[in-house]
């Protein structure tokens, strides 16, 4: 695929957060693409950095926070040293966002209705009428139930799935061309969250809407998602198709990570213990010139800890990894506890 | 995503994305220490401090009674280098009653605090945590207080008791408590569902340790900037109780000092604005402090 | 049923019994009936998963057992002797029973105390402290040593700690008088998949060397595939059904159920 079909793209991102005084790099040389109606999903665990990319990506880094190095291209323009201003004309039109916790994205004073009519006037110049026609529309896309009623309704009055189905409308409703969802479903239920991914797809086979999913949850990727970027203390280790990542994924921390989920127990036989992944993530202040898993790493080498693997492409797959490209050295390292 | 919206994405999640690491591993007081306070809260204690200090001085500096009649009346302030900020209508020093009087305001603004404090939040954590008709009692006898204009009731009270030093103290105490009861009532109608509070209950607690070591101590933030607020108007309570007259003859104080130059306020208006500037700094060095410490608590727990 | 579960079921008494169980609060709008009418049971040495989704009442039913909240008709029985729904009606022998660890543990310590004062309260409050029926006294260090973590953090206060660090001090806290049934109200829900797989592990062992049961409330079905003997499924406070974990994985009587583990798996 052409570089000139992709929506999005990063190229050696670095951010950077204050931390002690210093700005230390939270998330390092991350490079992403996501081409039309594409899934692309981010996973990874607590202080991976995803979250702090999705920000990222949608110009939305807080104080302090800064993308220090690299490149971020959305629908072609450079949009890395974009003002807020630049970005408020982007975001909604060709940008839309969902958050994890929609009770804190959402104003709790103002009512469902006003907040979608407010999300619609900022980029479309339409008649308050047409604007609650369109409202009402966008509502009844996701599937909510009564949306007269929901226009009417004030955010605490609805329940987590339909505050998240309503923070979906806002972010669809000037038709962005590219969706950044942040853990949007971590707070449902298991039948609310496939409901809400359901919808999601709808939405792109639609209108052709990209979607980039940030999540933590393996099983949500494997079943909604195109493709997968693994993310470790701030970069991507690997990333490839998801077909084939519960089967082939070939980073040793996809690989612990596939391996730590919960399975089914034998019907007779006792539970095996579930594969630990020993030590804890490095902080970001912790790293050093090697690859960041090594400490934790089974195949790793004494190149590991000196030199930061580069990309590898293995099939279908890229891959961030001495062990899986042959690059090990001679002495396997005894793993440090 | 509009810009109102966005605002109002909270910073719980910006700085949920933010590496966990990145908080510091241990909420020791900021390495910095005394700097990293809030402006107001370094300034108002320097103020404080400056008036302790003159409150503790005054003895030294001015060892005589402020009430003496020291030199001539109606000296203006440098007009005679031994009375640096004059005499008042009858010959008192200006200078020996302002740093004599900094002793009663702060003797009675912190003891009538300390009053109020006690009584509020007894009966706030009474209130809220045994709830129903304790909390319902309790919450009328709150209003009846609360009804009554503080200042008003304070005079009625120092009329009947008699205008002595712990008279001022307790009336005033007594009737300002309703604030931190009101305070110490919701924090701890909220601490009562945390799990922790439950569990002590359940594996036995009574009903002192679980007021005690849960509830109280995760309930004190407020109080304690409440309480400098209280001060502030305990200050200005007494001052106004002493200018109608209503002080402890035997302490001046800066309000009476106020009052016993009513007659020459534009005569000699240094008289009455050099003891109500010390008010007006005393005040706001309290309140300052108790903003500054609303800063500095809510900064620490913020996430 | 194979022989083994039929033997067991002869002659060990459940740990638990719970016999039309009903829960209400008054709410703005009139009563809600958080659990109505659930009966179950929880065998000794075994994992029963309480499953359901936001409104199904397994945690009102969790905190009911635990006395935390009233009850307003029902029996509890602990090894078939009644006991009071109020915690604070319940002897200590009886207190010493139950343990639970809870799902977010910045509600479940006062963010005042280090580590050893949570720990040493329920030693205190339980009795933990002294040697009796059989059980010899236990420290705060040995409780951290018994769930993996150093000495070091007795000094430490919840926020300074990792989320699994937490769940650690969570169930040490909850083993502090050696219960005989721990119940975890979505202990590991917010935990990552690597970290999750530790507390797991360390809830199995504990469970083997200690002959615990445990009550597992969770709406994660994986967890729930893998901890589980036995499954219950709540909906809308009421018990839809029990049964065998593989049991009801392959051959759910309920559409419910079958919605719940398509949702899930």
């Amino acid at each position: 695929m052409s570089t000139q079909d992709n929506v999005l793209r990063a190229s050696g991102v670095t951010i950077t957060v204050p931390m002690a005084g210093r700005d230390v790099a939270a998330v390092r040389a991350l490079d992403l693409h996501l081409s039309p109606g594409e899934t692309l999903a981010i996973v990874g665990e607590s202080g991976c950095g995803k979250s702090l990319t999705a920000m990222a990506l949608a110009g939305l880094l807080p104080d302090g926070v800064k993308l220090s190095e690299g490149q971020i291209e959305l629908l072609g323009e450079d949009v890395t040293d974009f003002t807020e201003a630049n970005w408020r004309h982007r975001r909604s039109r060709q940008l839309g966002v969902v958050f994890q916790d929609p009770m804190s994205a959402l104003n709790p004073v103002l009512t469902i209705g006003e907040q979608i009519i407010e999300a619609i006037h900022a980029h479309q110049k339409v008649s308050q009428r047409h604007a609650l026609d369109e409202a009402i529309s966008l509502l009844e896309r996701v599937k909510i139930p009564q949306p007269q009623q929901c226009l009417l309704s004030y955010p605490h009055q609805l329940s987590g799935g339909m505050r998240q189905r309503v923070m979906i409308a806002i972010a669809i409703a000037n038709k962005p061309r590219i969706l950044i969802a942040d853990e949007p479903t971590t707070a449902l239920d298991a039948t609310v969250q496939a409901d809400i991914l359901r919808l999601l797809k709808a939405l792109q086979r639609d209108s052709g809407m990209a979607l980039v999913l940030i999540t933590h949850d393996l099983q949500l990727v494997a079943r909604w998602a195109d493709r997968v970027a693994v993310m470790y203390a701030g970069k991507i280790v690997e990333e490839r198709p998801v077909a084939s990542l519960l089967d082939e994924a070939e980073h040793p921390y996809s690989q612990a990570l596939i391996a730590a989920r919960p399975h089914r127990r034998p019907q007779h036989a006792p539970r095996q213990r579930l594969a630990e992944i020993p030590g804890r993530v490095p902080a970001p202040g912790e790293l050093g010139p090697g690859c960041a898993y090594a400490g934790r790493c089974d195949s790793a080498s004494a190149e590991c800890l000196k030199k930061a693997p580069a990309m590898h492409v293995i099939g279908s797959a890229r891959v961030w990894c001495h062990a899986r490209t042959g690059n090990l050295g001679h002495e396997k390292l005894e793993r440090v506890a | 995503m509009t810009r109102r919206t966005q605002d109002v994405h909270s910073h719980r999640q910006i700085a949920r994305a933010v590496p966990s690491a990145l908080h510091p591993v241990s909420k020791r007081a900021p390495t910095m220490g005394w700097l990293a306070w809030p402006l107001s809260l370094q300034f108002g204690l320097l103020l404080l401090g400056a008036q302790l200090f003159v409150a503790a001085a005054a003895g030294w500096l001015y060892p005589g009674d402020p009430f003496e009649l020291a030199g001539a009346a109606f000296l203006s302030p440098g007009a005679d280098p031994e009375f640096p900020l004059g005499t008042d209508i009858m010959g008192r020093d200006i200078a020996a009653g302002l740093m004599h009087g900094a002793r009663v305001s702060l003797l009675v603004g912190l003891s009538a605090t300390v009053i109020a404090t006690l009584l509020g939040t007894a009966i706030g954590l009474c209130a809220g945590y045994f709830g129903r008709w304790i909390d319902h009692g309790l919450m009328r006898i709150t209003e009846l207080f609360q009804v009554i204009p503080h200042f008003l009731f304070a005079i009625i009270l120092v009329s009947i008791l008699g205008a002595r030093l712990e008279n001022i103290i307790l009336a005033i105490g007594v009737t300002s408590w309703t604030m931190v009861a009101r305070l110490v009532r919701a924090e701890t109608l909220a601490l009562r569902e945390r799990d922790y509070v439950k569990i002590c209950t359940v594996m036995g607690g009574s009903h002192a340790r679980v007021i005690l070591t849960h509830i109280l101590p995760n309930a004190l933030p407020p109080v304690i900037v409440a309480a400098s607020i209280l001060t502030a108007l305990a200050v200005l309570t007494e001052a106004g109780l002493a200018f109608l007259g209503m002080s402890d003859s035997n302490h001046i104080s800066w309000g009476g000092m106020i009052g016993a130059s009513r007659e020459a306020l534009l005569d000699a208006p240094y008289m009455t604005l050099i003891p109500g500037a010390a008010i007006v700094l005393s005040v706001m060095a309290l309140s300052l402090i108790g903003d500054g410490l609303n800063q500095h608590l809510r900064k620490g727990h913020g996430k | 049923m194979t022989p083994r579960d039929a033997i067991s079921e002869l002659s060990v008494p459940p740990v638990l019994a719970v016999e039309d169980l009903h829960v209400s609060f008054s709410a703005r709008h009139g009563q809600v009936h958080a659990v109505q009418g659930v009966s179950l049971e929880v065998r000794p040495g075994e994992v029963l998963a309480v499953v359901g989704e936001s409104g199904s009442g397994k945690s009102t039913l969790a905190r009911a057992l635990m006395g935390m909240v009233p009850v307003s008709r029902g029996r509890l029985l602990f090894n078939e002797a009644p006991i009071a729904f109020s915690a604070a009606k319940r002897s200590l022998l009886q207190r010493r029973l139950l343990g639970m660890v809870f799902q977010d543990s910045s509600a479940a310590f006062n963010p005042r105390f280090t580590i050893e004062r949570i720990l040493r309260e329920p030693i205190e409050l339980l009795g933990a402290d002294e040697a009796n029926a059989g059980h010899r006294a236990v420290s705060p260090a040995e409780l951290l040593e018994s769930v993996g973590l150093a000495a070091g953090v007795l000094h430490r206060r919840p926020h300074e700690l990792s989320g699994g660090q937490r769940q650690r001090v969570g169930i040490a806290r909850a083993l502090a008088a050696q219960p005989q049934l721990l119940i975890c109200d979505e202990a590991v829900s917010a935990l990552d998949v690597s970290v999750q797989a530790q507390i797991l592990n360390l809830l199995i062992e504990l469970q083997t060397e200690r002959g615990l049961s445990l009550l597992f409330i969770t709406h994660d079905l994986s967890v729930v595939s893998y901890m589980a003997d036995r499954i219950a499924v709540m909906y809308r406070g009421q018990l839809l059904e029990t049964g065998e974990v593989h049991q009801i994985l392959d051959h759910p009587a309920h559409a419910y159920t079958q919605r719940l583990i398509d949702a899930g798996l």
